[in-house]
């Protein structure tokens, strides 16, 4: 009997040819089944050790184990007498009053998305956010809930901020610095690439160098931060919540027009063959995925698509050329 | 495909670390208790190998991959505490208290059987026994290699081997007949639950 069609058995991932075989080496003989009933109840025996419920009970205890840990460092100070106690307070207020306090250790916490992956982020502030491809959202959990909500992004997100006056809630760019009190807005913020923010409710202020701005619903800025060139434009409700509701929003977009939002959206490079034919396109697209999603465009606009490692490459069909000739 | 932030223990954040916990808490886990025979003794050094592992995270860098990673630290704590306490009887008396659904009259017999059985599996040599523990916790051959620093084909070679070992082992176990009755019970009930 080969172990692993036995194993395979065991694990109940056989096929019907192996599971014949093994039902006859079971008819076989007495000390087949003798093997396969203790292999069975080792194996429910291992299994009894830990599962799901286990993992997240211990994790509770895990957590505050971790959390100790500083604290145990500490504990040999308690042997000392207290008045080596007062000493080492003296010598600390000492410190103190000639250094600047010392801060509270950060406490970083980064979420980041690859290419194949978009998260969706509830903060301690209940903030929600929809981080997209290749993005990375950074705070510091330690002093989140201080004056000011401050977090830092690198990509493509959306925000839903929960409303608090008191607290502004501060969104980190590499090139701008956004604050608000409590609105939805979708912010793209990639290196070397010019920075776009649109609203969908409630009002912001984004400032950069050579520019402090408030921007209402339904407005789009567009920030290049070499040239410090900035466009502001209306845009339609739908277009900014595209991000949150997985969903492509294209607007009369010609071809160049859909590779940019595709481009912006996946963060990979579309190239085009040949002359950008005059196709339009209205209509919107959910993200299943950047095959599903082109293998959708192809049907609807009439586009070929061909991907690559890092690229996609998108040409118009041979029928709809001949059309447009 | 591993995420490059399992791999180096500096970039993990409470995040990262939850995620690699919920992967592989409960087969490190099972592992241990492979070794210690002892429920809670196994999930103690999970647990344990979890909390080090968090904080001495600034100092790991995982090279291979982060499951061979785990179990092969797993491993070295389970033999770790072996050394303190010989735990071998303890195998044979905790699988007796597994609880049975079956009836009252069945589960004295089976009780019986069930040692029997499980004493069969401790007939095999360490290796043979950790392959086999291994390959019931569902890895596959070469992640057993890996782990055990043997080729793939030594894994196959055993676990054939091991089988074979059985089949002979249970010639010379001289059962009784009583014990072959429910042997044929046992065997008859496995085979109805897969169709």
């Amino acid at each position: 009997m080969n172990a692993n069609i036995l194993f395979r058995y065991i694990h109940e991932l056989s096929d019907a040819a192996e599971r014949e075989m093994v039902v006859a080496w079971l008819q076989e003989s007495e000390k087949n089944r003798d093997i396969l009933a203790a292999l069975a109840q080792r194996k429910l025996s291992l299994e009894k050790a830990a599962d799901k419920d286990n993992a997240a009970s211990d994790w509770l205890k895990i957590q505050t184990a971790i959390q100790e840990a500083p604290v145990k460092k500490m504990f040999p100070w308690k042997r000392y007498s207290a008045a080596a106690a007062i000493a080492a307070l003296l010598c600390t207020a000492a410190w103190y009053s000639t250094h600047r306090p010392a801060p509270v250790t950060p406490h970083l916490v980064k979420l980041a998305t690859t290419a194949r992956d978009k998260k969706r982020i509830t903060l301690p502030d209940s903030t929600e956010v929809w981080l997209q491809y290749n993005s990375s959202l950074t705070y510091d959990a330690a002093t989140f809930h201080n004056s000011e909500r401050c977090v830092t992004l690198q990509g493509t997100a959306f925000f839903n901020v929960t409303s608090n006056a008191a607290k502004p809630f501060r969104v980190q760019t590499p090139h701008t610095a956004i604050t608000v009190l409590g609105t939805s807005f979708h912010i793209n913020a990639r290196e070397n690439a010019p920075q776009e923010i649109a609203v969908a409710t409630g009002k912001i202020n984004v400032t950069a160098e050579q520019l402090n701005i408030n921007l209402l619903p339904e407005q789009k800025i567009t920030y290049d931060p070499v040239t410090h060139k900035t466009t502001t434009s209306h845009i339609s409700l739908h277009q900014v919540t595209g991000l949150r509701d997985n969903k492509l929003v294209f607007e009369n977009d010609d071809l160049p027009g859909i590779a940019a939002k595709l481009e912006q959206w996946y963060n990979r490079k579309i190239i085009i063959r040949g002359t950008p034919q005059r196709v339009s396109f209205t209509g919107s697209v959910e993200d299943n995925g950047i095959h599903a999603v082109l293998g959708g465009l192809s049907f609807l606009a009439g586009i070929q698509y061909q991907v690559t490692a890092d690229s996609v490459i998108l040409s118009l069909h041979s029928n709809s050329l001949r059309n447009n000739k | 495909m591993q995420p490059v932030s399992e791999l180096n223990g500096a970039e993990w954040n409470q995040q990262t670390f939850k995620v690699l916990y919920d992967e592989y808490y409960v087969l490190v886990s099972r592992y241990c208790y492979a070794f210690t025979g002892d429920y809670e003794l196994a999930r103690d050094i999970a647990a344990e190998l979890f909390c080090d592992l968090w904080r001495q995270r600034a100092n790991i860098r995982v090279n291979t991959n982060i499951k061979n990673y785990l179990l092969v630290a797993a491993r070295r704590r389970c033999k770790k505490h072996k050394e303190k306490l010989p735990l071998t009887v303890t195998i044979a008396n905790d699988q007796l208290e597994s609880i049975s659904h079956h009836t009252p009259d069945t589960h004295m017999v089976q009780k019986e059987s069930k040692a029997a059985l499980q004493q069969l599996l401790l007939r095999l040599d360490p290796v043979k026994k950790e392959i086999i523990d291994l390959k019931l916790l569902g890895l596959t051959n070469k992640e057993i290699a890996h782990l055990l620093h043997v080729t793939p084909k030594k894994v196959e070679y055993q676990l054939n081997t091991a089988i074979r070992v059985l089949q002979d082992e249970i010639k010379t176990m001289q059962l009784t007949a009583q014990d072959c009755e429910i042997g044929l019970m046992i065997g008859s009930l496995l085979l109805l639950i897969p169709s």
